[in-house]
């Protein structure tokens, strides 16, 4: 576990009162200074010539790696620090590969034709398990970015055999509960599992367990695009960084050619919410205008309540795009959720009327048809 | 997360946006409420789930005297453990459970209490199980307990649900919460030690990925996608620690069953 300022700074002079307190020789002001820095990893511990054993073992200890990071075709595995997603945050989404044999040419080619979109991101498959040597197919693979091994190159992991989920996520956790928390480097190899289930159902659930575990690589047998989607779409979930709601630009987007008849709507920069409304826009054969406004990734209740979407904030928007100007019939819809800021939006922006409109972005589509 | 619990839920009314998986699975026998439920309950068992849950989804709180009648017409139906689950809007479930609330078969669950409606709906209901739900918040979770207490509510009777979004609808929030919740309890929180429990059904389903044919060919097929989300947003939340997840089609409780070991 990483060393916090007060479990080092009383290992050091000034927390003992010796003669040598904040002597400045380590570059820093005070021993609390010199503490905090070497808390963070900022500054080497041997700048600092009144440590004491029990620190110097700590630190040490603390250095000690926690999952090794393994990298395939520049396609990383591992390297993970926390145990839990919330104490900090996932970083090496888990790659999913898909083993082939190289004479299954129909299976290559939906390998190489898979390709979806989510939240913005580009996903494909990430590599192949070759399970005959092919050094010509390996070699044009890896120049179109993926990742391909054969068997050998899984000795530098852990493998977690294919079993039930039970046994699979205890064997999971216990390896990084030794490897990340207690920094056992005997445990330190990632972690890979190869699922040969065949049932897509009981594969996904397979599937969405161990990524849910921050298992490190995931090897399939079996290529199913409905499953392998929804488990891509899992894996951004559980290695999205909690700290960073994800965002988009504040701005006015266009959706299908808007016109002077386009539809006018708004909503916050918090990317969930932009995607559910994108999506739906772009179903609506009339095209639209969507105004996000910057409310530091927040959903629009969160952003309402902490004063991040306003009237004011709203109207300013609206008033200073040059795109809106050319709408002839002016008429916003809001997002069922801001009805409280219709009346002070319509004084901030007269010449629009302001519409409330359903609370979810799903039912858009008809809220439109419906005529409003 | 030893031992999950499952739940199969069917709604009182259809609406129009249930995708149509759902509608054909059950389809047969909507038109008399009683007799979906029978089958439904039977499609429970098969699957291998450990309740049966009936989600009042009113649109208006005239319709209260609906949901009296059907609770009243399936009571000698029901043969296995049952939730009763209000509708989603809070001021209607103020009204609504306590209305419905003599008409329920012993040792319920019953959902929702939230924090504009607690008093009335936890009074109501005492001496069954009771959901507590709260907008993905540990303070406010553990604060709503607090307050159930004050009320009268033993708390081996509640259940936590902190509310949750499905696989691509801010999955992460509720998975994180949930671990968070766990940890907390088995360092001794007893405010947080109770059973969590997942609509997972509802969330799912709200999503276009399992409605719409309107994706590309990588993103599969639709009957596989629409079943995949709600088994991916089930059995990550059951791995952080949930304890029981109300499903809406009975093949995600016999997937997840048979993949889990020990249920």
């Amino acid at each position: 576990m990483a060393l916090e300022t007060m479990q080092i700074f009383k290992h050091l002079p000034a927390a003992k009162r010796l003669e040598n307190s904040n002597c400045k020789k380590c570059g820093c002001p005070t021993c609390m200074a010199f503490a905090l820095k070497l808390s963070k990893g900022n500054i080497d511990i041997n700048s600092c010539p009144y440590t004491d054993d029990e620190l110097r073992e700590k630190i040490t200890q603390a250095n000690k790696i926690q999952q090794k990071t393994v990298i395939f075709n520049g396609v990383k595995i591992g390297g993970e620090t926390v145990f839990s997603r919330h104490e900090k945050t996932f970083i090496n989404p888990c790659p999913i590969f898909i083993s082939l044999d190289p004479k299954d040419k129909d299976k290559l080619n939906r390998i190489l034709n898979y390709e979806i979109e989510s939240v913005g991101k580009v996903y494909k498959i990430d590599g192949i398990y070759l399970t005959s040597t092919d050094e010509k197919l390996k070699s044009d693979l890896e120049q179109k970015g993926y990742a391909v091994i054969y068997h050998e190159y899984l000795e530098a992991l852990n493998e977690v055999k294919e079993k039930n989920i039970l046994e699979m996520t205890k064997e999971i956790d216990f390896i990084r509960q030794k490897s990340i928390v207690e920094r056992d480097e005997k445990y330190s190899d990632p972690i890979y599992v190869h699922l040969k289930e065949d049932n897509p159902a009981l594969l996904c659930a397979k599937i969405s367990a161990v990524i849910s575990r921050c298992v490190s690589l995931i090897i399939l047998d079996s290529f199913n695009e409905a499953v392998i989607t929804t488990s891509f779409v899992l894996r951004q979930n559980i290695y999205t960084d909690p700290e960073k709601p994800l965002q988009v630009e504040s701005k006015v987007y266009e959706f299908n050619n808007p016109d002077e008849n386009a539809h006018v709507f708004l909503t916050t920069n918090f990317a969930l919410t932009y995607f559910a409304v994108a999506n739906e826009l772009a179903t609506i054969k009339n095209g639209s205008y969507l105004v996000i406004t910057p409310s530091e990734g927040m959903s629009v209740l969160t952003a309402w309540s902490a004063e991040k979407i306003t009237a004011k904030i709203a109207g300013d928007m609206v008033k200073s795009s040059e795109k809106l100007k050319k709408v002839k019939v002016k008429k916003i819809i809001l997002p069922g959720l801001l009805a409280d800021i219709k009346e002070e939006l319509e004084l901030e922006i007269p010449d629009w009327e302001v519409i409330i409109g359903p609370c979810e972005a799903y039912k858009l589509p008809d809220y439109v048809k419906n005529g409003y | 997360m030893a031992n999950p619990q499952f739940a199969v839920e069917i709604p009182l009314k259809i609406k129009d946006n249930y995708p149509d998986i759902l509608k054909k699975y059950w389809g047969n026998c909507i038109s008399n409420p009683a007799d979906f439920f029978c089958e439904a309950q039977k499609r429970a068992k098969e699957a291998g789930a450990n309740y049966i849950s009936l989600y009042l989804n009113i649109d208006d709180l005239s319709e209260k005297d609906t949901c009296a009648q059907v609770l009243k017409d399936i009571s000698k139906i029901i043969s296995m453990p049952f939730i009763v689950r209000g509708s989603s809007n809070k001021a209607f479930n103020e009204v609504l459970i306590p209305y419905i609330s003599k008409y329920l078969p012993k040792d319920c669950i019953v959902a929702h209490a939230q924090d504009t409606n607690y008093v009335n709906v936890v009074r109501a209901v005492l001496g069954h199980k009771i959901v507590l739900r709260t907008p993905i918040d540990i303070n406010l979770t553990k604060e709503l307990n607090i307050l159930s207490v004050d009320e009268g509510v033993n708390p081996k009777d509640i259940l936590i649900d902190p509310d949750m979004g499905c696989v691509g609808y801010g999955l992460d929030y509720g998975f994180s919460i949930i671990e968070r919740i766990k940890e907390a309890a088995k360092k001794g929180d007893k405010m947080l030690d109770m059973p969590i429990i997942v609509f997972t059904g509802e969330e799912s389903y709200k999503a276009k990925e399992t409605k719409s044919e309107d994706f590309k060919p990588s993103w599969g097929d639709i009957e596989t996608r629409s079943l995949s989300w709600e088994i991916a947003t089930t059995t990550s939340l059951l791995t952080a620690g949930a304890d029981i997840a109300v499903v809406w089609n009975p093949e995600t409780v016999k997937a997840v069953k048979k993949t889990w070991g020990n249920v």
